[in-house]
Parts: structure tokens; C-alpha cells; sequence
């Protein structure tokens, strides 16, 4: 049997649900980086680390749901995890962040992206991402990848707050609809 | 896709499920994200989510990080804790971070003095918790052996008080390890669709009016039963520790729902 890491990821949530505690040890061990790194966006260095175990937790519980039908494994961690960081964060009214201001979109994505996992769905919309406009992409990389708030990006870009929502709201919507498009699913229109 | 909404209704549903997975969410639109898709089976709520996920993995998010060695042992800790209490709960509802008002102090003067009775004792609210199905496994109890030779243990009696007259236990914790666990006797069995009960830490790094939850538990038998603690949080001076009944599922906002044990690192052992 050839290693196969797609297949092997997939195995391990459900490994979790099913009481497996080596699974978590192998959980931590291949997405704990992402977290990691999610939660000093979010929380910045101080309060990263009482984060990332409010994170984990919410990963051990929700591992029964994952359904690779609709999200890699690592995707479903990243989801759980903002969520819970997101909470935090504006819980606690701040949104620190590690990473510069100004976006440079094309640093990040070279080289360090190869590193990872790289399943259908997350090139699928990556390339979806990088088919919206300059604009668009820089105030989406803000939110999602540097997790600003929109009244961060509105002063970091001089953009009105409104501005920001409508380009975030849109930018999103259409990745949708590029995701629909190419896998034959209606994509709901909503697109602006 | 017929869902049965307005195309405005869709629109202003897909408009906050998107800002939502981007930003977070405010209480009402929480709430209005709540009206719109109330039952609506077919409306997928992560859907935005999972994409904004899926992107921050894209862009190369993580590439070349790690845990810290000692973060990814307490968060090793946590999730063998967590499985080896049993069957989880039921999955949580899904929706995107809702942004709760700020955590606040909602004990009136009767509160106060009740708690005055109870060692003086200031009880306050902390954060939502997962109930933890107790279990006397084995497994529980050579994890709580661990805990009690970490070094630097904890260990600490649990008195009965009020409704818990007559109930007991002691309770390990180590700060190096971030876990604990609490093995209590003739505590009440509960009915989880009624009540539960809920820990809180209070912490000297933390303002007293919000101790640190410790969890969620039921107690389904009478006798033994050791609960593994989960703090949300960095416990770092621990200085008292209270049971309460709560509502099921925990509470945010604690009452006047009663302490059942307290534990007192301070207090002579009797």
C-alpha cells in the first residue's frame, strides 16, 4: 500500500471519535503548527497558547463530525479552531496579529504552501481566491489570513468600513460560486 | 436551490454567514442568522466557514511551525483526558463565533452573602463548558496517578457544603501539566436534561469575580467517581475550588445555583 496522505489525514478525526488516543498525539503532531500559528494572528503571542488548547478541545469534540465529503481534515481543524480564536479574540476586544499591515500576497503563497497539504478543495479555492480582483483579494487576505477585524482593515487600508464588508461579503460570495462552477453544484447566485 | 427564503432573505442570510466567517459575529446577528435559517435543513451555515478554512490553509498558512513542546503536551493531556472520560457529548450546534457580550458579575447581595457563608467566597461566571461524562474507568484513575507525581501536585480536600452536606473528595492538580482531576463521594447522580454540576478555579492571576470553569460533569451513580478537570484556560495560582449545580449545559451567567463542595488548599485537613 502506497502512502497515500490525503487518506491518512482523513483517518485520523475520525480515529479521535472513535477514542483513539494516539490519534491525538498524531493530530497534534500534523496540524498543531496550523493552530499554532492561527491563534498568534488571532490572540498574538500572549495569549496564543491558553488559545490553542481552547481550540484543541473544541477539535477533540467536534472530531465525530468531520465529513471529508466536504472539507479536508485539515480545513475542518482550521474551522473549528477560528472559530473558537475568532470568540476569543473579540471576546476580549482586540485582535493582535504578527504579520504586517500591508499584504503581500504573493509571499506567503510560494514556497510555504507546497509544504502543506494540498488537497482538491483547498486548491480549489485558492485558485478561486486568486481569480477576484486585486482589492478584493488584499482585504480577504486581511481577514481570513491576517485576522483583522474590519474596522483594522478599514484604518489599515483607507478604505470606508462599508467598503471592506461588501468587498469581504462579495469576494466570498464568488469564491462560492467559482467553487459551485467547478464542481457542477448550483452556486446559489448572491454574487456581487 | 430551493430553500424556501426570499432572495433578499438569501441574500441578507449569505451577506452575514460571509462577513461572519471572515469576522465573527455580533449577538444579533447571531440571532437574525437564527431567524433566517430556522428550519431550513438545507441551509448550510458552515458553508462560508469551511471556505475561509480552507483558504488560510491555501495561502500557506502554519507552513514550518510547531507546537511549542510543552503547549503540545498539555493539549496531549487534555484530548486523552477528554476521550478517556467516555462518549463525548452530542455535537454542539454549528454556526460561526458568535461574539458574546463581556463576561460580568451578575451575583446580587443575597448571592453575596450566600457565598460569604461559603468561605467567602466570591462566585462568578466563566466561560462555556463541554459537560464531561464521568467515568471510575481505570483509565482515569492511572491518569490521575500521573497528575499526583507530576512534582509539583496539588492535592486538595473537597468538603461537602449546603445541598452537599455529606457528599466528599479531593482534587489533584498540577499547574506544570495543566490537568487535574477530582474524585468525589456521595455527590448526588444528576439527571443531565436537569441539572449539572460545574467546577470553577479560582485563580490569584485572575480577577476573583471570574474564576476559571473547570467543566461540565454528571455524576451517574452513586459511590466513586473521578472527573477530569478542563480548564479553557492557564490555571497559575489556584486558590480555591467550588462545585456548583448549574443548569444543563453550564452556565455563563452564575446565580444563585448552589455550591455543593468547596476545596481549600489553605484550610487545616481535617
Amino acid at each position: 500500500m502506497g502512502y497515500n496522505p490525503a487518506r491518512m489525514s482523513n483517518s485520523l478525526l475520525r480515529r479521535v471519535s472513535a477514542g483513539d488516543q494516539a490519534a491525538v498525539e498524531e493530530v497534534l503532531d500534523r496540524y498543531g503548527g496550523l493552530v499554532w500559528s492561527l491563534a498568534r494572528k488571532l490572540l498574538g503571542d500572549d495569549d496564543a497558547e491558553d488559545g490553542v488548547q481552547e481550540a484543541f478541545i473544541d477539535v477533540w469534540l467536534a472530531a465525530g463530525r468531520f465529513d471529508e465529503s466536504l472539507s479536508s481534515e485539515a480545513g475542518f481543524i482550521v474551522m473549528i479552531a477560528r472559530r473558537k480564536l475568532i470568540d476569543r479574540a473579540r471576546k476580549r476586544g482586540r485582535s493582535p496579529r504578527t504579520s504586517s499591515l500591508v499584504p503581500d500576497l504573493a509571499s506567503s503563497e510560494t514556497g510555504q504552501a507546497e509544504r502543506l497539504e494540498r488537497d482538491d478543495e483547498v486548491a480549489m479555492v485558492t485558485s478561486a481566491f486568486r481569480s477576484l480582483r486585486p482589492e478584493q483579494q488584499a482585504v480577504i487576505r486581511l481577514a481570513v489570513y491576517d485576522g483583522m477585524s474590519h474596522s483594522e482593515i478599514a484604518e489599515a487600508t483607507g478604505r470606508p468600513l462599508g467598503s471592506v464588508k461588501t468587498l469581504v461579503r462579495r469576494g466570498l460570495m464568488q469564491i462560492r460560486e467559482a467553487l459551485g462552477s467547478a464542481s457542477g453544484l448550483d452556486g446559489r447566485g448572491g454574487a456581487g | 436551490m430551493n430553500d424556501g427564503l426570499s432572495p433578499d432573505d438569501r441574500d441578507r442570510l449569505d451577506g452575514l454567514l460571509a462577513e461572519g466567517a471572515a469576522f465573527g459575529l455580533s449577538p444579533d446577528e447571531a440571532a437574525e442568522i437564527e431567524r433566517l435559517s430556522a428550519g431550513r435543513g438545507d441551509v448550510d451555515i458552515e458553508e462560508f466557514e469551511r471556505l475561509a478554512a480552507a483558504l488560510y490553509v491555501g495561502l500557506g498558512a502554519g507552513a514550518g511551525e510547531k507546537l511549542p513542546d510543552h503547549l503540545r503536551r498539555i493539549c496531549a493531556d487534555q484530548g486523552r483526558d477528554l476521550l478517556a472520560s467516555g462518549p463525548g457529548p452530542a455535537p454542539a450546534p454549528v454556526r460561526p463565533p458568535v461574539v458574546a457580550p463581556p463576561r460580568r458579575w451578575a451575583g446580587p447581595p443575597a448571592w453575596l452573602g450566600w457565598v460569604a457563608a461559603a468561605a467567602c467566597l466570591l462566585l462568578a461566571v466563566a466561560t462555556w463548558s463541554r459537560p464531561v461524562d464521568v467515568s471510575p474507568a481505570v483509565e482515569l484513575e492511572r491518569l490521575r496517578e500521573e497528575v499526583l507525581t507530576a512534582g509539583d501536585a496539588l492535592t486538595v480536600p473537597l468538603k461537602g457544603v449546603g445541598p452537599g452536606e455529606g457528599s466528599s473528595g479531593d482534587l489533584v492538580w498540577s499547574n506544570r501539566r495543566q490537568r487535574g482531576f477530582m474524585r468525589l463521594r456521595g455527590v448526588a447522580a444528576n439527571d443531565p436534561s436537569q441539572r449539572q454540576y460545574q467546577l470553577w478555579i479560582f485563580d490569584r492571576a485572575q480577577d476573583e469575580r471570574y474564576p476559571i470553569d473547570g467543566g461540565v460533569f454528571d455524576i451517574n451513580a452513586p459511590g466513586e467517581a473521578v472527573v477530569p478537570i478542563h480548564a479553557p484556560i492557564r490555571v497559575r495560582e489556584p486558590y480555591l475550588f467550588a462545585v456548583t449545580v448549574e443548569k444543563p449545559g453550564g452556565v455563563v451567567v452564575s446565580d444563585r445555583d448552589p455550591i455543593i463542595l468547596l476545596g481549600d488548599p489553605a484550610a487545616p485537613a481535617t
